[in-house]
Order: structure tokens, then C-alpha cells, then sequence
């Protein structure tokens, strides 16, 4: 065998072993240092082949078995689908319809009877802290504040003010998150209730009429402002 | 095929797919699709498969099939081989990535067969058989996919110099 053959075995299959093979490396020392260099280097190429397999891949592909292609290249998106539209209708039945919206702040009223018409002190920019808490900025003012406190409203902590206007008394309920705008005033239990969408959530204003309501909030849409 | 016989070649070949699948697509997460791939169309196959210790090239054959179906056709841009994905053992972090990059850039008819030969522990007959070539063409793009990386990979390392370590 002469080298050139040699190596062009040795180079297409380095583990050859044949006599031929061994007699010629035995003989040739120049080609004994090739195949030195030339294992070396198989070494090495080994190495770097042999990545490390991602952990637990055969038991990935086990139970995978027999899944139908269809399943797995749709699942995904059939899943999300379903979990979407699940999604939705759980938020859309439990979101409040605008009559229930507008009920609840009646009937937060309603909870809180002996403080509608009671004078407590209460402090002197009550009004325009609590607008300033929601995103609001008081201008003027348009009514004596009654009482200020923090409720529970809906299940949302809100701010509750009553106020006394020229136009009448009035439970301003300044509630965060939804943000609903009921215009012509709805009359629950005897109260009427009109809401401002207002960009921190709802501003409720219940007064005894619907005229009061909607004088109310006339007169607080022309003495605030609210932002962001 | 049983669905013993199933777990069994899974548990023996899917190391040895998944690196040939790496460096077919030279990324860890499509090769792990691959290899996914593969199982998947060889359990829908299996009655294709009469000998069961044919199983290996067969299995090579079908990822080879799949890559070609999934990643050729819908020309999945390659990216290359992450220098921590390689093993370390006794090379340099420069050598190693004279080497990757080497592989990296080695043409794929070149590559395929010594990846075949080295992952896959055939001969160059079972090669050819896969490839669809001559044994004898097998054989010279095997010394020149080695003589290509030793070139490229090798001209800064001490190989050609002194046969190292």
C-alpha cells in the first residue's frame, strides 16, 4: 500500500484497521505521525459532536406516542382558543350590565342610611382630596361636603362623599377600575343614579331624583377636571 | 412494531438522532422538534419496518425525510451553533470554536455523511445506501469533509504541526 492510499483511507475512515493498514503504519513513519495528528483530531471532532441531549427526551417521545399529527400541530392554538373563549365568558358574566353597574351604588347607599343627611365635621378640601385621589382636579366648589369615607363598593375600594348642592343632596361614589358613563339617570329603590366614565373608573352621583341627579353632575362636570 | 419494541429504539437512538439533528439544523429546539418529528412518523410507519435491527438507518432515514420536509422547504433560517451547546473535554474554548465553526461552514454534502459515520456509527455502505450514492463516492466526501475541517478548523491548532497532546 503506498501513502497516498493510506491516508486516503485513514482520512475517509479512521477507524480502519485492516492489515494492510497496520502493516503500513508500522512501516511508515511519516504516516504514523499522520494518523497521530489524524486521531487527535477524531478526538476532538467526536467532542464537539457529541452535544448533550436535551434531558428527558426519549420519555418526551414516548409519550408523545401515536398522537395524531393534526393534534399536535393544532392543540396549541385549539386550546388557547378554548381557554380565550372561557376566559371571555366568565369576565362577561360577571361583569356588571349597566343596570347592575348603576344598582350597586344604590344600594352601597342604601347600606349607609344614617349618614345621608347628617353634618359631620369633615375637612375643609375633602371634596378636592378626593377628586385629587382620582385623577381629578376640583376647580370650585359646588356643594358642602357631609361626610367622606372609604367603602367597599362592588368589591372595590372606593371613595364615598356626600355632598350637599344647590340643587340637593347627593352621594358622589368615586369608584376605581370600570369605567361606565349612564347619562339619563336610573331610578333604583327609590334613588336615581347617574355615572361619569372618568379615566381612573366611575363616578356614580345618586340623589333623591333624577333631576338632582342630573343637575349634580352638571354642576361637578363644570367644576372638575379629570386625567389619567 | 410493539409498543415495547417502540420504547426500546426510542431509549437507544434518540441521543444519536438528536445530535444529527443538531447539526443538520444547528439548534437545539428544532432538533428536539425533529427528532419529535421522526418518532412520530415512525410510529405511524411502523408496519414499514419488517426487521427491527434495521431500525437505525431507518430512523436516520426518516429524520434526513422530515429535515428536508420541515426546515428545507419552509427555509427555517439557520442559526449557528451556540459555542456553550459544545461539550468542552480537552479543547480550548478557541479550538473548539475553530472546530464549530468549521462544521459550521462545511457544505452539507460533505457534512452529512461524516455526520453520519460519526453520530450514526455506520459504514460507508449503510452511507451510501442512505444517501442514495456510490459507497466509493462515500467514501471521498469523507476525506475531503475531513480534510476540509483539518484545513479549516486546523490551521491555527497545532495539528498539522505536531500531532499535539
Amino acid at each position: 500500500m503506498d501513502c497516498l492510499t493510506y491516508r486516503r483511507i485513514k482520512l475517509a475512515a479512521p477507524q480502519d484497521a485492516s492489515h494492510e493498514i497496520i502493516v503500513h503504519a508500522r512501516e511508515c513513519r511519516e504516516c504514523a505521525a499522520f494518523t497521530r495528528q489524524l486521531e487527535a483530531f477524531e478526538q476532538d471532532l467526536h467532542t464537539t459532536l457529541h452535544v448533550p441531549v436535551s434531558e428527558g427526551l426519549a420519555e418526551k417521545i414516548i409519550l408523545r406516542r401515536g398522537r395524531p399529527q393534526w393534534f399536535r400541530t393544532t392543540w396549541l392554538p385549539v386550546a388557547a382558543a378554548i381557554v380565550i373563549a372561557v376566559a371571555a365568558l366568565v369576565t362577561f358574566n360577571s361583569l356588571p350590565s349597566h343596570n347592575s353597574f348603576a344598582l350597586q351604588f344604590v344600594n352601597h347607599v342604601l347600606s349607609e342610611p344614617n349618614i345621608v343627611g347628617t353634618n359631620v365635621e369633615v375637612e375643609p378640601n375633602a371634596l378636592k382630596l378626593a377628586f385629587a385621589n382620582f385623577g381629578g382636579q376640583l376647580q370650585r366648589d359646588f356643594g358642602e361636603v357631609q361626610y367622606v369615607n372609604q367603602c367597599n363598593i362592588g368589591g372595590v375600594d372606593s371613595t364615598h362623599v356626600q355632598i350637599s348642592t344647590h340643587s340637593g343632596n347627593a352621594a358622589l361614589l368615586l369608584r376605581p377600575g370600570r369605567r361606565a358613563s349612564i347619562d339619563t339617570p336610573e331610578v333604583h329603590e327609590g334613588h336615581a343614579v347617574v355615572v361619569v366614565s372618568v379615566p381612573r373608573g366611575s363616578l356614580a352621583i345618586v340623589a333623591a331624583t333624577p333631576q338632582q341627579a342630573s343637575e349634580i353632575r352638571s354642576l361637578v362636570l363644570a367644576s372638575s377636571e379629570f386625567h389619567g | 412494531m410493539k409498543q415495547n419494541s417502540y420504547e426500546m429504539i426510542v431509549r437507544a437512538y434518540s441521543a444519536d438522532l438528536f445530535r444529527f439533528a443538531y447539526w443538520m439544523c444547528r439548534n437545539r429546539w428544532q432538533a428536539e422538534d425533529l427528532v419529535q418529528e421522526t418518532f412520530a412518523a415512525a410510529w405511524r410507519a411502523r408496519d414499514a419496518l419488517r426487521d427491527e435491527s434495521a431500525a437505525k438507518a431507518w430512523l436516520f432515514s426518516i429524520l434526513r425525510n422530515e429535515h428536508a420536509r420541515i426546515y428545507q422547504r419552509k427555509r427555517v433560517e439557520i442559526t449557528d451553533t451556540e459555542i456553550d451547546d459544545i461539550p468542552e473535554a480537552s479543547l480550548s474554548g478557541h479550538e473548539r470554536v475553530e472546530l464549530v465553526d468549521a462544521l459550521n461552514t462545511l457544505p452539507e454534502h460533505f457534512r452529512e455523511p461524516l455526520l453520519l459515520q460519526i453520530l450514526g456509527g455506520f459504514s460507508g455502505r449503510e452511507i451510501a445506501k442512505t444517501l442514495g450514492i456510490s459507497e466509493q463516492n462515500v467514501m471521498t466526501r469523507l476525506t475531503r469533509a475531513r480534510q476540509a475541517l483539518q484545513r479549516m478548523a486546523g490551521e491555527q491548532s497545532e495539528y498539522r504541526n505536531t500531532g499535539r497532546r
